[in-house]
């Protein structure tokens, strides 16, 4: 009840009337309107029936009572012609009657003895609405009277059709009863179809009211299901309340996916400045370990030596001078695996033999390297992340995989670049796995013991819409990478 | 005052004044003054006119009727020549032209459809009478008392105490008329004095 009284307020107008007192107003003034014209025109119509057909009867009355005072007139006679005249008493309505012979003089005359003359009221009805024709209550007959085929005088009948006025009367008195009928009809049948009709408009404007509070757009109005303009809004908001609904779920995917994307760019900010650090501490312990060992040995065989020329000084400065060549090729393949000038010079379907070579005269494992001659220009940024997942993958092979022999395989298929990284090792401890999308990260890590690196390579490929799958064979393992042919025009921006 | 009154009483008190008082009365009563000659001349025309208006009230047997309506009129001459005119007006009665004979003294009455007898005639009235007995004559009489005589229809002069208004009437008898095999419409009856 409560709903109803709050649904009811938005609508009130600036006059104060809801739409259902409007509605009211409107269906008993429409009502009263139809109901009082109808009356009116036919108690009009009434009137001039009643009216034509007394002033026929008149008239009729004029033309028989003159034929009988024929006789009256050719043997004149005015005493037989007032007997005639007097037998109008009986018709009440006829006031006076004049016969008049052929020189227009009065032969005979009479009148009604008990209303002589008008009353006040009905003077003041002939100067009002007595004027109007279908309201004239006086009505005046004449009558030609003929004898041998000649005109010997007339007949006027004065009559009053007092009976109308009580006929109209009557009529007003039935017209304001059925008025009142009418009205308490209409108004009770207008209270329950105002109902009808404003309750929909009413639930529309609570449901709009509700949604603005609350934004919740799941919520719908009931179809009447009554046809015309009502159902036609409700289903139009029912309509436009499903669009907005629509575009708020879009909104909260897209802005679900940016904050995931921002949260994935933070971390990859911070994965890049822990890669950083690595890579430092990598270096660092690579230089400290080989390069900085011997130049420090090299010095001090070098310082030893002297500038003497005995043997030993000799030897010593020839181990010297080969330390510090050992250390200078150490160097070189320190830069080399930073970043190798073939990279550069030749792309990677050259990049990726080298690396092969690189690792196998390193390492010792026997590497087979196959490049797709058919494979698309590779751009220059591609070609590097690629390098460098690719290298990640044989340093996790080198690192862990204690394999003899590996290989590196680069190619299309099904519209998709292929890489390929495969050994013969000892491959995951796990169960096989048909693909590594569906283990997590942090498991993957740990079974491949290699710390940050897989982890690295599959958000870098994430950016780009690749994937990175790992496949368990007997012996050993297969790392796959798959990029859409393309891929690089968006990372290239 | 005295005097004066006893003067009064005295005076009506007197037989032979009023049986002169009654005697004036009556004659006032009674007395209806002579139409002039103008009079006269129009009372005629009056006549001629309802002779011929009585012809529309009235039906003859068809087999009386010939190729002419025959109006013969005895013992008045003015009442002939009022009645002449409507024979030069060409006026016609029953679709039949209007004939007007005057009746000689002495004369049977010949074919004819109205018998006027006029004063002139009124010695002679039995004989007319029996002349046209039981024939389809309507018989027109002027003077008093000739309905009660066998005259189908009498003119008579009504008139007020004092003489003015002086209007022509009729007097009819129905039997005579029946008699004579003459229908007689209701409005002719309405105006006229019926004698049984």
């Amino acid at each position: 009840m409560r709903a109803a009284t709050d649904a009811e307020r938005p609508n009130r107008t600036a006059r104060g009337r809801s739409i259902r007192t409007r509605l009211l107003l409107a269906l008993l003034l429409i009502s009263l309107l139809t109901l009082g014209l109808t009356t009116l025109l036919s108690s009009l119509m009434d009137l001039k029936i009643y009216r034509d057909n007394n002033v026929r009867d008149i008239q009729v009355l004029a033309g028989v009572v003159g034929d009988n005072c024929i006789s009256a007139l050719v043997f004149d006679s005015p005493e037989t012609a007032s007997r005639h005249l007097a037998t109008l008493e009986r018709e009440y309505q006829v006031r006076s009657a004049i016969l008049y012979d052929d020189s227009g003089a009065v032969f005979a005359r009479w009148q009604r003895a008990d209303h002589p003359l008008a009353s006040a009221a009905d003077q003041r009805w002939d100067r009002t609405l007595g004027q109007i024709g279908v309201l004239q209550t006086r009505v005046t007959a004449t009558h030609p009277i003929q004898f041998d085929g000649q005109a010997i005088g007339h007949i006027v009948l004065h009559a009053r059709l007092d009976e109308m006025m009580s006929e109209l009367r009557l009529n007003a008195l039935l017209g304001l009863a059925i008025g009142l009928v009418t009205f308490a009809v209409a108004l009770i049948v207008a209270l329950r179809l105002q109902r009808r009709i404003a309750q929909p408009i009413l639930e529309l404007a609570a449901t709009s009211r509700t949604i603005s509070q609350q934004q919740d757009f799941s919520a719908r109005v009931k179809d009447p299901n009554a046809g015309g303009e009502i159902s036609t809004l409700v289903q139009d908001f029912n309509a436009m309340l499903n669009a907005i609904e629509q575009r708020e779920t879009s909104l909260q995917r897209q802005s679900e996916a940016l904050r995931q994307v921002n949260a994935k760019l933070r971390r990859l900010a911070v994965d890049v400045s822990v890669l950083e650090q690595t890579e430092r501490a990598r270096l660092a312990t690579e230089l400290h370990d080989s390069p900085m060992q011997k130049l420090a040995l090299a010095q001090m065989q070098i310082a030893a030596a002297g500038s003497e020329t005995d043997d030993e000084s000799t030897q010593l400065r020839n181990t010297g001078l080969e330390l510090l060549r050992e250390a200078i090729a150490e160097l070189r393949t320190l830069q080399f695996d930073l970043s190798p000038p073939v990279l550069a010079q030749r792309g990677l379907p050259g990049a990726l033999p080298w690396l092969a070579e690189s690792t196998q005269s390193q390492w010792g494992i026997e590497m087979h390297c196959e490049i797709d001659s058919t494979l698309p220009e590779l751009s220059q940024e591609l070609s590097v992340i690629l390098y460098q997942c690719t290298r990640e993958l044989v340093y996790n092979m080198v690192k862990h995989a204690r394999a003899r022999r590996g290989a590196i395989r680069l190619g299309c298929h099904e519209g998709m670049l292929l890489l390929e990284v495969e050994d013969d090792g000892i491959g995951l401890a796990r169960a096989p796995m048909a693909d590594a999308e569906s283990m997590p990260v942090t498991a993957l890590q740990s079974e491949a013991g290699s710390g940050f690196g897989l982890y690295r390579v599959r958000e870098r490929l994430a950016l780009l819409q690749g994937s990175l799958s790992v496949q368990v064979l007997t012996p050993g393992a297969r790392f796959s990478i798959r990029l859409p042919v393309g891929c690089d025009n968006g990372y290239s921006e | 005052m005295l005097r004066i009154s006893s003067i009064l009483a005295a005076i009506l008190r007197s037989r032979r004044l009023w049986r002169a008082l009654c005697v004036i009365l009556a004659l006032v009563a009674v007395w209806v003054p002579a139409p002039s000659r103008a009079d006269e001349a129009l009372i005629t025309t009056l006549k001629a006119a309802y002779l011929y208006n009585f012809t529309k009230f009235i039906d003859w047997p068809p087999e009386s009727l010939g190729k002419r309506f025959v109006i013969a009129v005895a013992g008045d001459e003015a009442l002939t020549v009022a009645l002449r005119t409507l024979e030069r007006q060409r006026k016609q009665v029953k679709d039949l032209p209007i004939e007007i004979r005057a009746l000689e003294d002495k004369a049977k009455p010949m074919a004819c459809q109205i018998l006027v007898i006029g004063r002139g005639a009124q010695g002679r009235l039995d004989q007319l009478l029996q002349f046209t007995a039981g024939e389809p004559v309507l018989t027109v009489g002027d003077a008093p008392g000739l309905t009660s005589r066998g005259v189908a229809i009498n003119f008579t002069l009504r008139g007020d105490i004092l003489g003015e208004g002086q209007r022509l009437r009729f007097q009819i008898n129905p039997s005579v008329l029946k008699g004579r095999g003459l229908k007689v419409s209701a409005e002719l009856y309405d105006v006229a004095e019926i004698i049984p």
